[in-house]
């Protein structure tokens, strides 16, 4: 099984030569779809429309995962009544805010005649302008004046012109068009019969995707101008945007998806064994990440694969105790750790984010590490290659008594376990790889032995031999799956879904690009984002109205 | 999906083949343990909210238990409250951190268990019950009511930036007339005024939900389900304020105790005992008739309590007392620790005893249980004990034994802050500050 | 993080062994230091038949006879404490105990003036069990009284410290933290985060092999950081303070795996400890042995001529609360040490003002790095 997969990873990149530029690749749409923002770009609109200091007084429930993705959710995630209740709150919590007496005339450009009373020239003036963004389009006089009604009756009900206008805006804040980004759509002159996201849809799609936040008053007045319907007018817009320092959000948004690092907040690990691993342990491994990652591909504008081998990162003080390396921030006592660079001895195992404790430590249960939870997770999120579930009756006690003096070492223990033929085809798909990165216990320390038994590091990847954690990082880097696999991620990153079946020649031509490219992401997301197929939709077929709740879509396959 | 089985993922349901969150509607959550409703029709009865500061803590190695989770054993110290083990949260491994700021014996860890951290210059952080008393407590006569059951006036309660804590009232005599005397006013005969904001929400969301429906003009299918999602969720936030609203159900449970005639006090357990015992028949009177909805009760400061002609007092014995060879502790000090927590589990008896239709009072209630030290002995703030009883309205799940080495003490504080709905996603100052709610007890 | 103050950081340059030994010493190891207490070996029978001195509530009422108070006023004043309102620690006996100096004929604060008060004449370790003492001779002569090092054996060990307090109910114990006296482990675990780390530094060619080596101990700037059960962190790193107060540096040798020092009883020693405990410890003539032990960490122990002023001033600035909660009778405790301070005589009394003492401390792997000013990131 594994084997076909790879094969088929390998064909994709390889048999595709790049005939075309991606942008010009002929496929057949899907249908539009509407997406629901994710937390932190909630977040991110309401911080830069109503400034950076704004509280939430709330939590953002996880988003439901496609793919691996939570953005790629988001085409199919509703609002159920517990996430409502939730966006109800934090929409008053931010409108209070809003209309708060110590920034009232900082957020609101007028003032009301009589501050007990409606005031609906006052009221207009404000919502249009904050609409504008939250909606991320103009609003349509309807709704305009629906929100300056609800303004005005809001003001009688408590007889105050400031608590109805934040009423109104609560009520923007948990408003559909506020939740959902929209798929308004017209038609598309270079295709017959075909249609296209609308400019301000357009414009939503882009700055979601390079800045993980809400269009800006720039692109917003070029889908106005409409210079977002000519290519040139796009480029425009995006090469301001790939320049904005905001682009450093963007892909630390999409690789802190790409690499399941939401999964942080659940991660535990036994104290008695892992007495080093803290809660700030977990918050600094994420983030090292996420800076040697933004430092290597956009800083540097570095080749994509020299994540899995660079010895370059950055660590703080907590973590310096983790990777027993000398390392200080120089605050002053007391304060919270600081980052420091920090770049590892050549002879150091640690090479590439593999060897960061994000992975080793976030693959591993509570109490050990697991060479096939590691392999999973190194073919599922870095290669995209599907690893099936164990079968429901399969023992597992072998793997789990780290203390079995006859089976010291995870190797031993999974060479056992591997007796049983129906676990020896899967772990054969993970094993080799995980077992490379074993000098790495549960929570990330190094390690030489195992119950006192020296770890043997070897191992192999696609036919790759390595002898340890820095050679299956050389393995991982050289494997074409590694790099087809990061723009399929990255495309239906930017789609909100997974790629369609006629969108697949697309996805296929950034691939040969990318690699032709030099392995530029910054590069990758400049062509999805000036690409026609990006933005092409098939027109949603009406429906009868459904009655009740219906059944979200299934993941796609 | 790439991790296996965990805590977490236990609490989630499978949603189109992958993990979600599943939350219950409101309304479900304000079910009893037992499932049945509180209140047959209208407005469920309130969230009430209760701290209870016992200093000294218990004996390492005495109380906490070998099992996390629901199945735990109590060891020794923690039997006499056995018979709540089912209304319980136990907390263990957390700590106080005092941030190199100079500690003061006993108080700093008070201090910050129950505030979240020490006050630092002009910022004096108010103490949890009243940052859940500014939310749940709009509009009934006392906003908290606090008791020391040691003849003190000490409490743990504090406005924010005040200089002083909320004096405590020593004498159940007194406490009975200020709630129970002339002033007060059968709450079941009063007029009912709906909240003028809730109207003006409602009246909002009527006016916007024509503009809410022109979103879902041209959606396909699977859009338009989502849609219909969307709106059966906004039509429960509806509901939910018209139920505000309404006038609330009668008080069944409310009723005006017998005159409380004025009883000795003091700091030995032969006074504390009884007065404990009123005060705890005056704070369930008082709560069923909503006369307030937090109260605050302080067994005394940590070198108050001893037994009648007992040379020494349990704070002094906790440094004093050899550690017994062949028992392994303190024996004098235990018998302290046991006293203390059979007098809680009295307090708590009489809160349970007070029936509010099928349930009783703890249904709704979240009782806070803080001490100062982990170790009284040596005064370490490692491994702090810490507790919580009761459901507060289907919102709080019980009966667990929770483990979080090294995490700050204010995990607890965050996670019941937001059981009461306060929208809030961090407590503490400095070093206790924290995002992480216990998410295995919230419902 | 503005990518400006990235660039300001503190590189983390290794501290490359001592600052006098300039010759290529190949290895160099840090630890840092995860207790500091009086190395006591308690028995019973060490304090004689009569056992350890009384708990303090017992010693109060000692202490109110010898104010001249008779039995039966003692315990006239006991009952009428017992029965009092705000109980016996308020009462006549506790404040007769607090004001027991008398300074031309009046009460005055007995732990500002403990040389007003009346000696108790506590007990200290004379008993037969008492024999066997953690130390080393620090005077070069074996005195009938000294005593034997229960692992080294070595006869002669002056430790008059261990002598004087050994018979306080709260100072008696052994040598692990767990096992250690209350007094100290209270001190650790109430003003463990407060205080910076002390580092101890190990340098020599080949540390598994006999030969010679240096040892430093210095003060971090940072304190001790933790794991999240509490314990002490390994392998985090520390800056030295640069200030010679608390810098110490001595030749030693390794034999055996046992680390001495070369020259013993030749230096001082001086570090800024806890200014909520012990301010600082002050000794001369000092020796030492330490051990690195399989497991990366080491245990040790440090002797010398303490200033038993700085020792009473620690424990009784506590007053009270400190009597009563750890250290029991502080006066009582002032004129133990005054009795058995044994090295470096006062000009103008006679009086010795230092005392034979043992430490014994533990610690675990860690980085010291240089206090350089901070350099630019070592990525370019």
């Amino acid at each position: 099984m594994h084997r076909g997969l790879a094969l088929i990873a390998f064909a994709t990149s390889v048999l595709a030569a790049p005939a075309f530029a991606a942008s010009a690749q002929k496929i057949t749409p899907e249908e539009a779809a509407v997406r629901r923002l994710t937390g932190e770009q909630y977040r991110n609109v309401i911080r830069d429309v109503f400034g950076p200091t704004i509280e939430f007084g709330g939590h953002f429930e996880p988003g439901l995962k496609v793919g691996g993705l939570a953005a790629a959710g988001a085409s199919s995630i509703g609002v159920t009544p517990a996430v409502m209740e939730q966006y109800d709150a934090i929409a008053r919590v931010i409108a209070e805010q809003v209309v708060n007496e110590a920034y009232r005339d900082q957020m609101i450009p007028c003032k009301p005649g009589d501050v007990k009373a409606a005031d609906d020239a006052c009221a207009r003036q404000f919502l249009s302008g904050v609409g504008r963004l939250l909606y991320r389009r103009p609003l349509k006089p309807a709704s305009l004046n629906a929100h300056v009604a609800a303004a005005h009756v809001g003001a009688e009900a408590t007889r105050d012109f400031y608590k109805g206008l934040g009423l109104s805006l609560a009520a923007m804040l948990s408003s559909p068009q506020f939740l959902f980004r929209d798929a308004e759509l017209e038609t598309d002159p270079d295709a017959k019969g075909g249609w296209r996201l609308d400019p301000y849809a357009k414009g939503s799609q882009l700055s979601f995707f390079l800045w993980d936040a809400g269009p800006d008053l720039q692109l917003l007045a070029a889908a106005e101008k409409g210079d977002l319907s000519s290519q040139k007018g796009l480029e425009r817009q995006v090469d301001r945007m790939m320049a904005s320092p905001r682009l450093e959000a963007g892909v630390r948004a999409f690789f802190t998806d790409n690499l399941g690092f939401d999964e942080f907040a659940d991660l535990t690990k036994d104290a008695v064994l892992f007495p080093k691993f803290s809660a700030q342990a977990a918050r600094d491994a994420r983030e090292q990440t996420l800076k040697t990652i933004v430092q290597l591909l956009v800083k540097e504008k570095g080749d994509y694969r020299d994540i899995f081998t660079t010895r370059k990162t950055f660590l703080t003080p907590e973590l310096g105790a983790i990777y027993r390396v000398p390392l200080v921030d120089g605050r002053p006592t007391g304060t919270p750790d600081g980052w420091a660079p920090y770049e590892f001895a050549g002879n150091d195992k640690r090479a590439g984010i593999l060897t960061h404790m994000s992975f080793t430590a976030l693959h591993s249960p509570a109490g050990r590490g697991s060479p096939t939870i590691r392999g999973k997770a190194l073919r599922e999120v870095i290669l995209c290659q599907k690893v099936p579930p164990p079968p429901g009756n399969v023992p597992f006690n072998i793997i789990q008594d780290t203390g079995n003096p006859l089976f010291k070492t995870a190797r031993d223990r999974l060479t056992a376990h591997r007796a049983n033929p129906v676990c020896a085809g899967c772990h054969k798909i993970t094993d080799p790889m995980g077992l490379a990165l074993e000098n790495f216990d549960g929570a990330g320390e190094y390690r030489t032995t195992e119950n006192g038994k020296q770890i043997d590091t070897s191992g192999e990847l696609d036919g790759i031999a390595f002898k340890d954690a820095e050679g299956l990082g050389r393995a991982v880097h050289d494997n074409p799956a590694t790099a087809s696999c990061l723009v399929s991620r990255l495309a239906s990153y930017a789609l909100g879904r997974l790629p369609g079946a006629g969108e697949q020649a697309w996805v296929t031509a950034l691939q040969a690009s990318f690699a032709e490219n030099g392995y530029r992401v910054p590069d990758l997301m400049r062509e999805i984002a000036v690409s026609d197929a990006y933005y092409r939709r098939a027109l949603p077929r009406p429906s009868p109205a459904v009655a009740g709740n219906a059944p979200l879509q299934q993941e796609a396959k | 999906m790439s991790r296996p089985f965990d805590r977490r993922t236990l609490l989630r349901g499978s949603f189109a083949g992958a993990a979600v969150t599943v939350a219950l509607p409101v309304l479900d959550g304000f079910l009893t343990a037992n499932g049945t409703a509180l209140a047959a029709t209208g407005k469920p009865l309130p969230q009430v909210f209760g701290t209870w500061f016992q200093a000294l803590s218990f004996t390492p190695g005495r109380w906490l238990p070998d099992q996390v989770g629901s199945n735990y054993e109590s060891k020794a110290e923690l039997k006499p409250l056995d018979r709540f083990k089912s209304r319980m949260n136990l907390f263990s491994g957390m700590k106080y951190f005092h941030d190199s700021r100079p500690m003061e014996d006993h108080r700093s860890g008070w201090v910050i268990g129950s505030s979240g951290g020490l006050p630092a210059g002009s910022v004096a952080p108010p103490s949890i019950d009243d940052v859940i008393a500014g939310h749940i407590a709009k509009g009934t006569r006392f906003r908290s009511v606090e008791v020391s059951l040691s003849g003190t006036r000490q409490s743990i309660s504090r406005r924010a930036n005040s200089p002083t804590y909320n004096p405590s009232e020593p004498s159940p005599a007194a406490l009975y007339s200020r709630i129970f005397g002339p002033e007060f006013k059968d709450p079941n005969a009063s007029a009912f005024t709906p909240d003028a904001m809730a109207m003006a929400r409602k009246s909002v969301l009527s006016v916007v939900a024509e503009d809410r429906k022109a979103f879902t003009a041209r959606l396909g299918a699977a859009d338009r389900a989502r849609m219909d999602e969307y709106f059966t969720s906004v039509r429960q936030i509806e509901n939910q304020l018209e139920i505000e609203l309404q006038k609330p159900a009668p008080l069944e449970a409310c009723s005006k105790p017998g005159r409380f005639d004025e009883t000795q006090l003091g700091n030995t357990t032969e006074l504390v005992e009884p007065n404990t015992k009123l005060f705890g028949q005056l704070l369930a009177h008082a709560l069923s008739c909503d006369q307030t909805r937090v109260v605050n009760v302080h067994l005394g400061i940590h070198s108050a309590i001893r037994k009648t002609g007992g040379a020494l007092a349990w704070h002094s014995l906790t440094h004093e007392e050899p550690t017994d060879e062949k028992l392994g502790y303190q024996p004098q000090v235990v018998w302290f620790i046991n006293w203390a927590n059979a007098n809680f589990a009295s307090f708590l008896q009489i809160l349970e005893n007070t029936k509010e239709g099928p349930g009783n009072l703890l249904d709704r209630m979240a009782l806070l249980w803080i001490t100062d030290h982990g170790d009284a002995r040596i005064h370490s703030v490692d491994n702090v004990p810490i507790i919580t009883v009761g459901n507060a309205g289907g919102r709080l799940k019980s009966g667990y034994h929770l483990s979080a080495p090294g995490d700050p003490s204010t995990r607890v504080g965050l996670t019941l802050q937001q059981a009461f709905g306060i929208p809030v996603n961090s407590w503490g100052l400095l070093s206790n500050t924290t995002t992480k709610t216990f998410t295995e007890i919230m419902a | 993080m503005p990518r400006a103050a990235v660039l300001t950081f503190a590189a983390a340059a290794l501290l490359s062994g001592p600052l006098f030994s300039k010759q290529a010493l190949a290895e160099s190891r840090s630890f840092v230091v995860t207790w500091f207490g009086q190395a006591m070996n308690s028995k019973d029978g060490d304090c004689g038949p009569q056992g350890p001195n009384p708990r303090w509530p017992e010693q109060r009422l000692k202490n109110a006879r010898d104010l001249g108070y008779s039995a039966e006023e003692v315990e006239r004043m006991l009952k009428e404490d017992l029965a009092g309102e705000e109980g016996y620690e308020a009462g006549k006996i506790v404040q007769a105990n607090v004001f027991r100096g008398r300074l031309n004929g009046e009460p005055v604060n007995g732990y500002l003036y403990p040389n007003t008060v009346i000696d108790p004449k506590l007990r200290a370790l004379t008993g037969e069990k008492a024999k066997f003492q953690y130390g080393f001779n620090l005077d070069g002569k074996i005195g009938d009284k000294d005593f034997e090092d229960p692992e080294t054996h070595e006869k002669g060990v002056d430790s008059e410290f261990t002598r004087a307090m050994g018979c306080m109910p709260t100072f008696r114990g052994g040598l692990t933290p767990t096992a250690a006296p209350l007094e100290y482990a209270w001190a650790w675990a109430w003003k463990k985060e407060g205080r910076s780390a002390w580092i101890i530094t190990v340098t020599a060619e080949d540390l598994t092999k006999d030969g010679d080596a240096t040892i430093t101990f210095d003060r971090a700037v940072e304190r001790l950081r933790f794991n999240a059960d509490g314990t002490p962190r390994s392998d985090s790193s520390y800056r030295i303070d640069p200030s010679p107060k608390s810098h110490n540096e001595y030749k030693a040798r390794i034999k055996d795996g046992l680390i001495t020092l070369a020259e013993p009883g030749a230096a001082d020693f001086s570090m800024v400890y806890n200014p909520e405990f012990i301010p600082v410890i002050r000794m001369t003539k000092v020796q030492m042995r330490m051990k690195v032990l399989p497991d990366r960490t080491i245990e040790g122990f440090l002797g010398g001529y303490q200033r038993w002023d700085d020792l009473y001033i620690a424990y009784a600035s506590g007053g009270k609360a400190n009597e009563d909660g750890n250290a029991g009778d502080l006066a009582g405790i002032y004129w133990l040490l005054r009795k058995y301070a044994d090295h470096d005589p006062s000009p103008a009394t006679g009086q010795m003002m230092a005392i034979s003492a043992t430490w014994n401390f533990y610690g675990i792997p860690a980085f010291a790095v240089s206090a350089e000013p901070p350099r630019a990131s070592v990525h370019h």
